[in-house]
């Protein structure tokens, strides 16, 4: 298979801690990567191990390829990169800031303007040219999203780009990525898992410095023994007619759970916005 | 090419928006206002003071002549404040974006590590020049239109030695932040080696090589030594500014940011 991302053998500490461990994993090309473990499991130092801003102990990491060696950052023109918390110069305007992200990453001239307006406006942020020292977290999250697709990198890469936001920031910031995987091959770490069932196919979980199961969305639904249903009636009746059928067919049920009002729903209800 | 231009469009915006250009030219003409003034106003001022003074029994102090040696005089004790105040809003310019992380998204853009470095050297050299141009005119104009500058031996040689000790600070300011992650480690290490070059002054044979000699230039000026005792010194600061900025390279190239 085209893999876009492969490491081999990473081991990492800091100051005797071993935070990875042997790590090995492949990213498929044009795959949405949910990166999964606990905080603190290493998933950013991976990612910063990726771009060449640590310096691993023992492994290699190729990145469409090409090997990458800490400091050089010959690897990273095929990378966008969203930082957990991405910081920005507060003097700058969004568009300025594009600006010197597309002369760095050496953006043909005459495609510099409409690249960045596009951006913005996938972003949604095209009508708020001001400084960024005003911005709200859920506003620098999508600058930070605008500046790691501007320069339509092959691997995207995002730290747990949605876990500082509430919940409808969350959402848009995952349709966003959605969108983008179109075009680009995503990792995404997260600990939110609702996350990852929303928008990944391949999945990966970190623990104590290793992978500790890879696969896609796919094998984890057969995983689960396929004998769990959660039905939804439109109303009570309903519900004790369906009860009544199964009571009357003898049928023998192992689990029963009341769902839980849907705090995230009812949340999206008050601020006056639809679901997904 | 383009790399470099760019952040040196950014560092530049910084300069203007931050404030920075701004502050440190206010300092610059005030300092430079100062020399001036304080020669011109020393007299006046015991003058005034005079009965005051003496009525506490201090009586007799003579003010010497007061020339044009006297404005300069003023300026060299001022001086080193200027290389305090730019050492002290340049030290964060590295550490600020450690700390906060604007230098990540750079970085990870495949920008050069040592563009970066270089952007923020230049631009800190031509803010260092414009503030030293500005204070070392102010003080000459009004030196000019009070006294007479010609009576001054080896003024601009003079102005050109703590010019040159300036630069050689921003090499040790951009060392120290390409090792360093904080601003106070910025500061005491730049301020710790020109300590130790004060401290090593005191042995006489040593002193002629110090880079701190260069603040020293105010003793050209009545012509009491010559422009030669400062060669030795010169090419210390030369050849150690050089390797300041190799090692500055080789650091940030390797630092984690």
């Amino acid at each position: 298979m085209d893999n876009i991302l492969s490491i081999k053998g990473i081991s990492k500490s800091f100051g005797g801690k071993k935070v990875l461990d042997d790590l090995t994993f492949d990213v498929p090309r044009n795959s949405v990567y949910g990166f999964v473990g606990k905080n603190g499991a290493g998933k950013t130092t991976t990612m910063k191990l990726i771009l060449g801003l640590y310096q691993p102990d023992k492994g290699e990491i190729y990145v469409n390829g090409k090997k990458v060696s800490f400091g050089q950052n010959e690897t990273n023109k095929y990378i966008g990169y969203l930082p957990d918390v991405p910081e920005f110069y507060g003097y700058m305007k969004p568009t300025e800031y594009l600006k010197l992200c597309a002369e760095i990453t050496d953006i043909p001239k005459n495609e510099v303007d409409s690249r960045i307006k596009e951006m913005l406006t996938l972003v949604g942020l095209d009508k708020d040219n001001k400084r960024i020292k005003g911005f709200s977290r859920g506003m620098k999250q999508r600058l930070g999203i605008a500046q790691a697709l501007l320069s339509k990198p092959e691997l995207l890469i995002c730290d747990e780009p949605t876990s500082a936001l509430d919940p409808m920031g969350r959402k848009e910031i995952l349709d966003i990525l959605k969108s983008a995987s179109k075009e680009t091959t995503v990792i995404f770490s997260t600990h939110i898992l609702t996350d990852v069932e929303r928008i990944c196919d391949n999945v990966g979980i970190l623990h104590e410095g290793k992978l500790a199961w890879q696969g896609t969305m796919e094998q984890v639904g057969a995983m689960s023994s396929n004998k769990s249903f959660q039905v939804e009636f439109d109303s009570n009746e309903d519900m004790k007619r369906a009860m009544e059928a199964i009571k009357s067919q003898n049928i023998n049920i192992s689990n029963l759970e009341m769902k839980d009002s849907n705090l995230e729903n009812l949340f999206m209800e008050v601020i006056g916005h639809e679901t997904a | 090419m383009r790399q470099l231009k760019a952040f040196i469009k950014k560092e530049w915006m910084e300069q203007f928006r931050t404030n920075k250009l701004l502050i440190i030219m206010i300092v610059s003409v005030m300092m430079g206002i100062m020399a001036p003034a304080v020669a011109k106003l020393t007299p006046v001022l015991f003058e005034t003071m005079a009965d005051t003074l003496a009525e506490q029994g201090i009586a007799g102090i003579e003010v010497g002549d007061v020339t044009a040696l006297t404005s300069w005089q003023q300026f060299y004790k001022n001086i080193s404040m200027l290389v305090i105040v730019f050492v002290i809003m340049y030290s964060g310019s590295y550490t600020t974006e450690y700390q906060r992380g604007t230098l990540i998204n750079i970085v990870t853009k495949g920008m050069s590590r040592t563009k970066i470095l270089v952007s923020k050297l230049l631009v800190q050299l031509v803010v260092w020049t414009m503030a030293y141009v500005v204070n070392f005119v102010t003080t000459y104009v009004y030196t000019e239109y009070y006294w007479d500058n010609s009576e001054v031996k080896n003024c601009i040689f003079a102005g050109v030695m703590v010019y040159i000790f300036g630069i050689w600070v921003i090499g040790l300011m951009t060392l120290a932040s390409s090792i360093g992650d904080t601003n106070m480690s910025v500061l005491l290490i730049t301020g710790g080696v020109v300590a130790v070059c004060y401290i090593l002054s005191i042995v006489p044979d040593v002193a002629e090589y110090m880079p701190t000699k260069l603040l020293g230039a105010v003793e050209l000026l009545n012509g009491a030594v010559d422009v030669e005792t400062y060669a030795k010194a010169t090419i210390v600061v030369v050849m150690t500014y050089l390797m300041t900025i190799i090692g500055s390279v080789l650091c940030f190239n390797k630092k984690r940011i």
